[in-house]
């Protein structure tokens, strides 16, 4: 044993073999992604602040007049507003139908919890464009539509229900495009709130739909916050479901980027809209994120410890 | 705190799980003011009992009586019963002000008597200066007595408490275990206490309740059960015990002498019949002694095998000479192992003890 | 048991369950029965009953080629996304790295950032590089859309692994190369298997990203049954989506019997 003191350690070491290895072992990936997300994006997004010239090039002057007609031009700026519409809708209905499907598979008996799973994930791994195809043939406007054909036999069907080419039918086929997305998280939350605290609740005198709203639900708001922001970036950010469903009044984003750079060949306005969705999946998200961290840090704060 | 100490009677009280039976027609009255625990291993349908009462589990057949009023058909939310939980089960979300005060909430208590009741709890237990923090922010003894306050405030009937120290640390569960029995008896509120630690069923309750494949196997005083015990199942989980069967040799003036097929004899109070009898000793009533002493009216030679020095027992492991084993515990007086006569692994002893250590149990 | 909810609650939540189990299974539902109707027109109600559709489809030279397109971009997607991202998940769940939240967060990008705009961006870039051939771009953005859910499989699946196991391997003298062989790897498969399968299905069923860079000669399935889908109205389309949702099924199947649906979805 020496009697002296060894220096402390410095904070920088030399690089260990592990640290090499881990970088050749993250290199690939990452370099991958770099390539052919991150540049290729940076690319098509800074079109948007460029014009478009008739030899079809998209090159300098700099200018914000894309997102000018993208935001203000009423033609533009509807489609804009129908498509936050659309996902807005399409999360708070998907929210609706989720809770209950989500409380089944965290509480009802293994059986039931494994067979409401498997229903519930099944379509996720059937291709939206066939789902959007089922919802074609479901929401048809003539007779031919299988909802208007149930609704002539039970007698309803005076005159068929027309939502097919509207943004009704885009949010009906995307709330059964997205409703796993939001089922799956908050399922999780629920699964994760320890049994005995909804027990405490009911012993200290709450009813059940009491114990639901002042603790059961409180509790499951990271599973929400997470499956509404996952809905509601998808929904804005879709393409085929519009497609087939919307027709022109139900046309969203994703048409109208694919329109422009199609058909009009303008990729300087394809540059701003695909910005603009760009955007609105990450706001939707770090926003989501943000929010919940934001309320964690805030209860600490309030409680006291740091 | 409290209302009016009231008792809880339960009668005939079963739970099937299809063909298993988890509580099997259970039947016992505890007393207005009296905290009686439930004891026994794993699985033997003292959770279950507890849950019955709480109106978490229902019944599939008996009744539950509290203070004479039947609430078996009452649902769980009306029942005004407090519990504490094994995790406390405190609601995260809320601060442990809001914790206390949800039971008042719910029974649409007034935003200031709330906010007094609320106060007067923490006091109680001693937590007013914790009331704005969040229950991650508090040790595991403070979230209990947490979950304790927000419990009591309510002014239950009745207070369940399932393993509610189980998860502290020895040092801790102690401490607890003295505060929550003060707490009781100034409160003078009736407590059933599920448990699978014998020290704390001895230390808080009044009476015990060993409980074994969904049946009542005793009740009764710790002392009761301790010195009394029923059979060799109750002798066996509440302490250590020494099992050793005879067969009557001959009647004595003072009772029935049994003979060991180990080599022993032992003075029992009088039994009738030829049927070998069970007698159970507990280990810190055998003393030892050197081979060559005069052997004793009620005892047994033995061949030392282990001795474990712990501190204030010495414990020496024995067999007898037909191979069943013997337990000792040697009283360590002056903090050194003398007691234990200095016996060594492979010596031969006379493990002796007062006619009175021997009780007679059923073998079941 | 330990339900958590109330008999009325109970009968409330199931309810509500079942009728939106029966929206789920709906349109599904519609498009299976009709690809069994013997009408020349795929209208509801399906009249009939005839394996007719199913023969022709599976007849259809072009259909078996967009088939094979799609198997074979799906598998090599899912095996180059397995290449990428095993070792990186790795490295990020083993070892302390420096910034791995942000690596991590970056390999996991291509999940929140719109495919619709993943597939232009790349068809814009690759054009301008002059690199046509649309096998390697369909390539390159399938493994795109993959790479993050294989990340995110094999990090659940690592997070999973006993590491007492590990270390106990490495007392009784296991070189660590030989640790992760024998106790590691076995304990992952199972997920890792499940990811790979999840991976093949995002591939197999993908649109927003071929619809860029298909060309005429190169055509997965899902462009081949959307460009059917303008010319053709027998239920012929109605069987090819049938065949899609049976592999969509056998996936699922594949899923619960490799790690059990509710962890291969992480609950």
């Amino acid at each position: 044993m020496s009697a002296t003191a060894l220096p402390a350690p410095r904070g920088i070491s030399l690089p260990s073999g592990k640290a090499v290895a881990s970088l050749l072992m993250l290199l690939p990936g990452l370099a991958f992604l770099f390539a052919f997300l991150v540049l290729p994006s940076l690319v098509l997004l800074g079109n948007g602040f460029m014009t478009q010239h008739q030899s079809g090039d998209v090159a300098p002057p700099f200018s914000l007049a894309n997102f000018d007609r993208l935001l203000f031009s009423p033609a533009y700026q509807r489609t804009v507003l129908l498509t936050l519409k659309v996902a807005f809708v399409t999360s708070g209905i998907t929210l609706l139908l989720a809770y209950p499907l989500a409380m089944a598979i965290a509480y009802a008996r293994p059986f039931f919890s494994r067979l409401t799973m498997v229903l519930v994930v099944a379509p996720l791994v059937v291709s939206v464009l066939v789902r959007s195809y089922g919802w074609q043939l479901l929401l048809g406007n003539s007779r031919t539509g299988v909802l208007n054909w149930l609704l002539e036999g039970v007698g309803l069907g005076v005159t068929p229900v027309k939502i097919m080419y509207t943004e009704w039918a885009v949010v009906v086929a995307s709330v059964h495009v997205f409703l796993p997305l939001m089922v799956l998280p908050i399922a999780t939350s629920l699964t994760r709130i320890n049994p005995a605290i909804n027990e405490a609740a009911r012993m200290l005198g709450a009813a059940p739909w009491r114990a639901f709203l002042r603790v059961t639900l409180p509790l499951s708001i990271p599973g929400l916050t997470a499956g509404i922001s996952i809905v509601f970036s998808l929904t804005a950010a879709s393409y085929i479901t519009p497609a087939m469903l919307g027709g022109t009044r139900g046309a969203m984003l994703g048409n109208l980027l694919e329109q422009q750079v199609t058909t009009a060949y303008d990729w300087a306005m394809g540059g701003a809209i695909a910005f603009l969705m760009v955007a609105i999946a990450l706001l939707a998200n770090f926003g989501a994120t943000w929010l919940i961290e934001y309320r964690q840090r805030a209860r600490r704060l309030a409680s006291g410890a740091h | 705190m409290a209302a009016q100490p009231v008792d809880l009677a339960l009668s005939g009280l079963t739970k099937h799980y299809g063909r298993n039976v988890a509580v099997d027609s259970v039947t016992l009255r505890i007393a207005a003011g009296e905290m009686v625990a439930l004891l026994g291993p794993s699985g033997c349908g003292k959770t279950t009992t507890l849950r019955m009462v709480a109106g978490l589990v229902e019944p599939s057949a008996g009744d539950i009586l509290i203070g004479g009023t039947p609430v078996t058909r009452v649902p769980v939310h009306k029942r005004n019963i407090g519990m504490l939980f094994q995790n406390y089960a405190l609601f995260p979300h809320l601060s442990i002000a809001q914790n206390v005060a949800f039971g008042l909430q719910m029974r649409g208590v007034g935003r200031a008597e709330t906010a007094k009741r609320v106060a007067d709890a923490l006091a109680l237990v001693q937590l007013g200066a914790f009331a704005d923090r969040l229950p991650a922010a508090l040790s595991g003894g403070q979230q209990q007595r947490v979950a304790l306050a927000r419990a009591l405030v309510i002014e239950p009937t009745l207070l369940l408490l399932d393993e509610p120290l189980g998860a502290l640390d020895k040092n801790l569960r102690e401490s607890m275990q003295v505060e929550l029995r003060q707490l009781q008896r100034r409160l003078g509120i009736t407590a059933v206490l599920v448990t699978h630690d014998q020290e704390e069923a001895m230390t808080l309750a009044d009476r015990i309740v060993i409980m074994r494949g969904g049946r009542l196997e005793q009740v009764g005083t710790p002392e009761e059960i301790y010195s009394q015990p029923a059979n060799r199942f109750v002798a066996g989980f509440i302490g250590a015990a020494n099992f050793l069967r005879g067969t009557v040799a001959g009647q004595q003036p003072d009772g029935t002498m049994l003979k060991l097929a180990g080599g022993g004899q032992l003075l029992v109070p009088r039994q009738e019949g030829g049927a070998p009898v069970l007698v159970a000793v507990r280990p810190e009533a055998i003393d030892l002694s050197p081979p060559d002493a005069p052997a004793p009216p009620n005892g047994t030679p033995a061949v030392v095998e282990q001795v474990v020095y712990r501190g204030q027992m010495t414990h020496v492991y024995m067999r007898l000479d037909d191979g069943e084993p013997l337990l000792a515990y040697v009283a360590n007086r002056a903090g050194g192992a003398q007691g234990a006569s200095g016996a060594q692994p492979g010596d031969r002893v006379l493990a002796s003890w007062l006619p009175a250590g021997n009780k007679i149990v059923a073998d079941q | 048991m330990r339900g958590r909810l109330s008999a009325s609650g109970a009968v409330l939540v199931y309810g509500a369950g079942a009728l939106i189990l029966l929206f789920i299974m709906a349109p599904l539902l519609v498009v299976v029965s009709l690809s069994f109707s013997a009408a020349p027109f795929a209208v509801f109600p399906p009249r009939g009953f005839t394996l007719e559709w199913f023969g022709r489809v599976i007849a259809d030279e072009e259909f078996q080629h967009a088939f094979i397109v799609s198997v074979s971009l799906a598998v090599a997607a899912t095996a180059a996304s397995f290449a990428l991202g095993m070792p990186a998940a790795y490295a990020l769940n083993r070892w302390k790295v420096p910034g791995a939240q942000v690596m991590e967060a970056i390999l996991l990008s291509p999940q929140i950032f719109p495919i619709l705009i993943t597939g232009l961006a790349l068809l814009q870039f690759m054009a301008r590089a002059g690199l046509r051939d649309a096998e390697m771009n369909l390539f390159i953005g399938h493994v795109l859309i993959t790479l993050p859910y294989l990340v995110r499989t094999i990090t659940a699946s690592l997070k999973l692994v006993d590491r007492s196991l590990e270390e106990a391997a490495l007392t009784l003298g296991a070189s660590p190369w030989r640790v992760f062989w024998l106790v590691t790897v076995p304990q992952i498969i199972p997920g890792i298997a499940a990811g790979c399968l999840f991976s093949f299905m995002i591939s197999f069923d993908d649109f927003p990203i071929s619809l860029w860079l298909a060309d005429a000669q190169t055509v997965p399935l899902p462009i081949f049954l959307h460009s059917s889908m303008s010319r053709i109205f027998d239920p012929s389309i109605a069987a090819m989506s049938t065949l899609m949702i049976l592999t969509g099924v056998l996936a699922v199947i594949g899923l619960e019997k490799l790690v059990g649906l509710r962890r291969a979805m992480g609950i």
